[in-house]
């Protein structure tokens, strides 16, 4: 039968095809599209529903090939597929249904389920295709896979471990989650397959029991449980895990399973002991450090105070806190530390320092330096303020001490009776002490900062010494160098040593004048060589006496026996017949008389001499007694007064004698008849110097005496023509005589320095200027000079 | 009658030149060398009113020959004429009289004191 034509049929199915008007209904309005095509594809048929499905008009798709509404492929296969099931009877759908993809008017593709029927009207043979639209089924299907597609990717992503498990001890696995692979080592196909890796036996064996106790303490109250433990990876490295789970339970109530999340948290218990050590390393701090730190709430009130700064206002820690810093600052200090401290809570200053007083719980005051900083919180909001409180009272203390030393040592320096320059390596004065400045005439401060060669010519050889010293960090001593000063030439001894200490480059210069000591030293040498002279005369005196004895005698019978007087004389003369008046006579004309005078002269002199020199040999001092000093003055004077010399030649009595006795003075110990040989020594020689000197009228010696420090004091002074300086020099020493040849021993002197310094353990020494009288003074210890000698 | 003095000194011209003064002063004298020949005069029978003893001498020295002498003559006087410096009369023979007074030194300026003493010792004993 010829099909028919495409013009005339409309909405009429094909004949035969449905012909009633109930099924019409039905196609009408049911809700899948239903069309109907022929053996080669052509749609014959559609109903609504096919047109709202696809988005065609019915007469876009009558007549025209079904695959319009399929995407590809299936498009290209449809015909061969009508082809082959007419050709062959083998059928895909026809009779089976299933899902396919459809293909709208706008493109778009959609999932329908296409069932087929063979409809045969005579030869020819129809499909009628019933499409069930998918789309809205397909769209739940979808959202579900996508749903668990996330939930995988998110437990796969979760840093841990979820994990489904029996509640058993060993804890087998049923389900893990992709991070178990990451924090065990092992894949999670390891950990849940059937005879796999017991997670009981990842936990640390010191954790195991107490996990397991603290799971089914959880799970007997039906609480979820949290709880920290180690547990061993793959590679043996330890970890710390926090576990989160809870029981699953069955509608009837029972336990099926534990569900949970491990993750790893050693990094975090990492920080945790990081900041644990730290918080101990800070209280440690705190609790043993040496000053007092204190914080206080942003009103000031003390919140935590370390042992330090309790003791230091002598309180316990605990009485402290709630205490307001007001409360032990110094009443006059309170407005100074408010004012810091608003100003440091308000912002205005990042931190202060103060020196304050401070009361401590006793009341005392201290001094310390407190310094304040704020704490901030995270948002930069002040949270409290922290101080620290240092002892000023021993640094005060301290530096008071220092100042005193500073004081001191600076005494020292400038008592000291050596001159002292101290000098950088380049010669410029550092110091100058009161020795230098009285010996050059300039001030410390002018000199300080100046060349020493220009400030001490002298001693500007000196500066090659201070070179050399600092290059060989070693003193370098020049002895008894003569320096030439006013015309006079005076002895000094020099050192000069390089500063050592603190890495300061410089020397100092030392010098004594050494002057006194030389003379005292050369007189010391006169004195020994006299004592050595002394003991050899009393060795000598005995033999010396006897030739003395025989020449002075002998020329005393020789006198007596050639005089005309002596009876005996004149009765030998007469028994021999001789005329002593002419003997007499020749003998005076020849000067035999003369001769005789000066053998008897010469005696006496070499006599006194043996006798000074008889002094100087040591004696005893046990033979001093005591004796009322002007007691001494006053034989002295009685035994000048009877002098042959003094009375005859220098006329004693015309010297005025001035008298200015201490009477307090009392009674000294020491060998009379010596200190009377001396003073008398002192008297006869200011007379001879007077009248030597021919000094005019009124010539005076006056005597004095005083008591000075339990010494003694004895003064001789005459207003004769006093000595120069080279002869005040040279008074003491032995054999040095200003008098005519003859005339004096020169031991005089020598022999009173003898018996004041060395046998009676005083000192003598003498005042003079030419024309301007000698004043000579004797210190006399009251006590005596001891036994020894 | 004359004093009569022995003059003790080992020192022949000093001894001489003493009894030549003293003769001169009208005294009886005699000399001795030492000690030894002083007592041997003495025990011989000699007898003096005043001894001028030098101290430092051979054989048996001054101090011991006083004290011999005094057992043997106790009415002599004695002056000590010494060359020793810094000599003192020991105790025992200042108990027999001989003070400071009866000390001469050597060597004698002048031997006029010395005839004093002797005449003032010679007159008391």
């Amino acid at each position: 039968m010829p099909r028919v034509a495409n013009a005339d049929v409309t909405a009429q199915p094909p004949e035969g095809v449905v012909d009633c008007a109930m099924p019409r209904a039905i196609v009408e309005n049911a809700v899948d599209a239903i069309l109907v095509i022929d053996e080669k594809g052509i749609v014959q048929m559609t109903n609504p529903a096919t047109q709202r499905l696809f988005g065609y008009a019915q007469d876009e798709l009558l007549g025209r090939n079904v695959k319009l509404l399929m995407p590809q492929p299936y498009r290209a296969s449809h015909d061969d597929y009508l082809r082959h099931y007419l050709d062959t009877g083998e059928r895909r759908i026809i009779g089976v249904g299933r899902e396919v993809l459809g293909r709208r008017c706008d493109g778009s593709v959609f999932p329908m389920y296409l069932s087929v029927a063979e409809v045969r009207n005579g030869k020819q043979c129809y499909f009628a295709g019933i499409i069930h639209d998918l789309s809205a089924q397909k769209g739940i299907e979808n959202a579900l896979r996508e749903s668990r597609r996330r939930l995988d990717t998110l437990m796969s992503n979760v840093p841990g471990m979820v994990y489904r498990c029996r509640n058993d001890r060993g804890r087998a696995m049923e389900l893990v989650s992709e991070g178990a692979a990451q924090l065990t080592g092992y894949t999670p196909e390891e950990l849940t397959r059937e005879g796999g890796m017991r997670f009981v036996e990842l936990i640390h064996p010191d954790d195991r029991e107490s996990v397991w106790n603290h799971i089914q303490a959880s799970l007997a109250q039906q609480r979820p449980f949290q709880l920290d433990y180690r547990i061993r990876d793959k590679s043996g490295g330890e970890k710390w895990v926090w576990e989160h789970g809870r029981g699953v339970y069955a509608d009837n109530g029972g336990l099926v399973a534990l569900e949970g999340f491990i993750r790893d948290i050693s990094e975090r218990r990492r920080t945790e002991e990081r900041l644990r050590q730290s918080e101990a390393y800070m209280r440690m701090t705190l609790q043993n450090a040496p000053i007092g730190i204190a914080s206080t709430d942003l009103q000031g009130r003390l919140l935590d105070v370390n042992p330090a700064f309790a003791e230091l206002l002598g309180y316990e820690s605990r009485e402290l806190v709630g205490m307001s810093v007001s409360d032990i600052t110094h009443p006059e200090d309170r407005n100074e530390t408010r004012r810091h401290f608003e100003a440091l809570v308000s912002g205005d200053i990042s931190r202060y320092e103060l020196e304050k007083r401070y009361v401590r719980k006793d009341g005392s005051a201290i001094h310390a330096r407190a310094q304040a900083g704020l704490v901030r919180d995270a948002a930069g909001r002040p949270l409290r303020v922290v101080g620290q409180v240092e002892d000023e009272t021993e640094r005060r203390e301290a530096a008071r001490a220092l100042q005193r030393m500073r004081a001191y040592l600076k005494n020292i320096i400038d008592s000291m009776p050596s001159l002292l320059v101290g000098v950088d390596a380049e010669g410029r004065v550092i110091e100058w002490n009161r020795s230098a400045e009285r010996s050059t005439g300039i001030a410390a401060c002018e000199a300080v900062g100046r060349d020493f060669q220009a400030l001490f010519p002298e001693l500007a050889a000196q500066m090659q010494h201070v070179n050399e010293s600092i290059g060989n960090r070693r003193p370098i001593r020049t002895e008894r160098l003569p320096i030439k000063k006013n015309g006079e030439t005076r002895f000094a001894d020099v050192m000069v040593y390089p500063l050592l200490a603190n890495g300061a480059l410089g020397a100092v210069i030392r010098m004594d004048d050494i002057t006194e000591r030389i003379r005292i030293e050369q007189m010391m040498v006169q004195t020994e060589k006299m004592l050595s002279v002394g003991g050899l005369a009393a060795g000598m005196a005995h033999e010396i006496s006897n030739p003395l004895s025989i020449l002075m005698q002998g020329a005393q019978n020789l006198q007596r026996r050639l005089s005309n007087e002596l009876p005996a004389n004149r009765m030998v003369a007469d028994a021999l017949g001789l005329d002593l008046d002419i003997l007499r006579q020749y003998l005076e004309e020849r000067g035999v008389a003369e001769f005789i005078e000066g053998i008897q002269e010469a005696g006496a002199r070499a006599s006194r001499i043996v006798a000074d020199t008889l002094s100087f040999s040591r004696r005893s001092a046990s033979r001093h007694t005591p004796n009322q000093v002007d007691e001494l003055l006053e034989t002295a004077l009685r035994l000048a007064g009877g002098d042959y010399d003094l009375k005859k030649k220098y006329d004693f009595r015309q010297i005025e004698i001035e008298r200015d006795y201490d009477p307090g003075l009392g009674e000294v110990r020491c060998d009379r008849t010596q200190i009377e040989q001396v003073i008398l020594n002192l008297v006869k020689n200011a007379a001879h110097a007077m009248v030597d000197a021919r000094t005019p009228p009124p010539r005076r010696i006056r005597l004095r005496t005083w008591r000075e420090d339990g010494l003694a004091c004895i003064e001789v002074e005459d207003n004769g023509p006093g000595m120069d300086e080279a002869t005040r020099k040279r008074a003491f020493e032995p054999f040095f005589t200003t008098k005519e040849v003859g005339v004096g021993t020169g031991l005089g002197l020598s022999v009173s320095y003898f018996i004041i310094t060395e046998q009676h353990k005083g000192s003598i020494r003498v005042a003079s200027r030419k024309g301007e009288g000698c004043r000579f003074t004797i210190r006399l210890p009251i006590a005596g000079a001891g036994e020894a000698t | 009658m004359s004093l009569r003095v022995l003059v003790v000194d080992d020192e022949v011209r000093v001894a001489g030149t003493l009894q030549a003064y003293l003769e001169d002063e009208g005294m009886e004298v005699r000399s001795a060398g030492s000690a030894e020949e002083a007592l041997a005069l003495v025990e011989a029978g000699e007898d003096f009113d005043v001894c001028i003893m030098d101290m430092r001498l051979p054989g048996m020295d001054g101090d011991a020959a006083i004290r011999r002498l005094h057992q043997v003559r106790p009415h002599m006087r004695y002056i000590i004429h010494t060359g020793t410096a810094g000599y003192g009369v020991p105790d025992d023979l200042r108990a027999l009289g001989i003070g400071n007074r009866q000390l001469f030194m050597k060597p004698l300026p002048d031997m006029a004191p010395l005839v004093q003493t002797i005449r003032s010792l010679g007159s008391a004993g």
